[in-house]
């Protein structure tokens, strides 16, 4: 049963998208999305509950005592920071600029939420897959998932620069074949023989 | 700007023997599909066999031979290919006779021609 169509199919087509989409998550905008998904709404809300102006003023109060007669702003807190914060701080906020310009300008919004929705079709997919493999003649549902699930997606997401690869993740092979085994492992008995040859049937 | 162009190849061995499988009823010539004149920016093209095969929709992402794909067929049909790109897809669609006629430039003779002749009339 080493060449089965479907082990085959599992191996050519659809296991190297489904393990590249996992891959998704370490692209530099989908986790510069997250952080600053994160950062944004706690930022709000701390504004929104009166903390960050307080926060302001104890950041001034580490250096010396707050000057009530101006409002406190990160430029006034960062002059009133220790000498040896100074500079560490100032790294922090400018790195914080130079990420959030790049992120805008490489529309890094626009494709950290595409790739989301595709990790998320994708993630369905493997769901779906293992109802697919459970069957005799898993080969129609497995084409049926590449042609209106996966490529669809994938497509997309390569014109709108969301998925970064032409079209499967570098040096995935030996992850595809590990994956490979665990499914035959635990499917392959049900799969119905077929022939080896690749002919029409009629 | 090139419209790519599908098309199609008897597979010769290296003697330039026509390769088949043969069975009761039919012939099945091994034969070599590809897309000339791909962009650069191509990935993938995916093709729609005749609806008869296990798994139709097939999948070829080696630009290094024009998206080439191997598999047998004992006569005409339809093929039709979508070349996957960054810019989009574009999809086209064949006989596989025209497809062959063209991979072959037109030169088939001897067994060559035979071959095709049995193989659209089927």
């Amino acid at each position: 049963m080493s060449d089965h169509l479907v082990r085959r199919t599992l191996q050519r087509d659809v296991l190297p998208y489904l393990l590249s989409a996992r891959r998704l998550r370490r692209q530099w905008f989908y986790r510069l999305h997250v952080v600053f998904g994160y950062t944004t709404d706690l930022i709000a809300a701390f504004a929104a509950i009166g903390v960050a102006t307080p926060f302001l003023s104890l950041l001034g109060a580490v250096g010396q005592p707050p000057d009530h007669s101006v409002s406190p702003s990160m430029a006034s807190s960062l002059r009133t920071l220790p000498t040896w914060l100074i500079y560490p701080a100032a790294v922090v906020v400018v790195a914080w600029i130079v990420l959030r310009v790049a992120f805008n300008r490489e529309e890094g919004q626009k494709r950290a939420v595409l790739a989301k929705s595709c990790t998320r079709v994708l993630h369905r997919v493997e769901a779906q897959l293992a109802d697919a493999l459970a069957k005799p003649d898993p080969m129609p549902a497995l084409t049926g998932l590449l042609e209106t699930d996966i490529r669809p997606s994938v497509d997309r997401n390569i014109q709108e620069d969301a998925w970064p690869w032409a079209p499967f993740a570098p040096q995935i092979d030996d992850e595809v074949a590990r994956e490979l085994e665990v499914l035959c492992k635990r499917y392959e008995r049900d799969w119905a023989p077929t022939d080896p040859a690749d002919i029409r049937l009629h | 700007m090139n419209r790519p162009e599908l098309v199609a190849r008897f597979d010769l061995s290296p003697t330039g023997e026509i390769q088949a499988i043969v069975r009761p009823k039919h012939r099945h010539y091994r034969l070599l599909l590809s897309v000339r004149g791909t962009s650069d920016d191509t990935y993938a093209v995916t093709y729609q066999l005749h609806e008869s095969y296990r798994d139709p929709v097939r999948e070829s992402v080696d630009r290094t031979n024009d998206f080439q794909l191997a598999f047998t067929s004992y006569g005409d049909f339809v093929v039709q290919a979508k070349v996957r790109s960054k810019s989009g897809t574009v999809t086209l669609a064949r006989s596989l006779s025209a497809a062959l006629t063209d991979g072959h430039e037109g030169s088939m003779s001897g067994p060559l021609k035979a071959a095709f002749e049995e193989f659209a009339r089927s």
